[in-house]
């Protein structure tokens, strides 16, 4: 279930069946999110790096 | 899950309500209270979902305190296939205020905003990447609050699924996992 507000009320977002155009749309990975995919694992191995560098830092102080 | 400043807790049902007694969210706005308190509803009260909803909170190692909420569940939702689904995401408002007309952004996080680090790499690289490899769940879904929110979340890769929803307002967004 999710929840959206509109008019100041609460209200519960309903089950969907999708067309098929929406199916085909829905199971491809859009450019933006493969974008955002790469940038995010190479935020993740920069900032790893940056810990483990800290710690080497830090046991050689 | 920690890097370096924020750590992500995932509490047990059984923990849950004292922790809440411990944190008290600020929530800026009397609705979002309200949704929340329904959130916690789902993971307590609701037999049939109780168990594919868990709350994570979002502890600032810096400051000492928690500064965001997730309920991250499952849902079938979405065209009858089992999708990750973010039930509720609360960002404490000091940690998603707007300086100078800047974005709120974390140097530890490799300068992205906090909601973007809990959506996109915790729930999408985390979560999401192993759910793929391990049981085959392809999708993270979830319905925006307003539709500041919904352009907030498409700037993340969350694509709206025009016709989705019974109405506009409650059009489903989804994440594809690469």
């Amino acid at each position: 279930m999710g929840y959206v507000i509109r008019n100041n009320e609460i209200q519960v977002a309903r089950k969907v069946t999708l067309t098929p155009e929406l199916k085909t749309r829905m199971y491809q990975p859009t450019q933006r999110q493969q974008d955002m995919k790469a940038r995010m694992l190479k935020r993740k191995k920069l900032l790893t790096t940056q810990i483990r560098t800290q710690e080497s830092n830090a046991i050689f102080a | 899950m920690s890097f370096s400043r924020f750590n992500i807790e995932i509490i047990s049902q059984q923990d849950i309500r004292a922790k809440f007694e411990e944190y008290k969210p600020n929530f800026s706005k009397p609705k979002i209270e309200e949704i929340f308190k329904k959130t916690l509803e789902l993971c307590y009260d609701t037999p049939d979902t109780n168990f594919t909803n868990v709350i994570h909170l979002c502890y600032d190692l810096q400051e000492e305190r928690y500064c965001a909420i997730l309920n991250i569940g499952t849902t079938i939702s979405v065209d009858d296939i089992v999708s990750i689904h973010v039930e509720f995401l609360f960002v404490e408002p000091d940690y998603r205020k707007h300086t100078n007309e800047q974005q709120h952004t974390f140097e530890e996080l490799g300068f992205i905003k906090l909601s973007e680090y809990l959506l996109v790499d915790y729930v999408v690289g985390t979560i999401g990447m192993s759910s793929k490899r391990m049981l085959g769940i392809g999708l993270v879904a979830l319905t925006p609050v307003n539709d500041a929110v919904r352009e907030i979340y498409t700037s993340y890769g969350f694509d709206s699924i025009a016709g989705s929803g019974p109405n506009e307002f409650e059009d489903w967004m989804i994440f594809n996992i690469p």
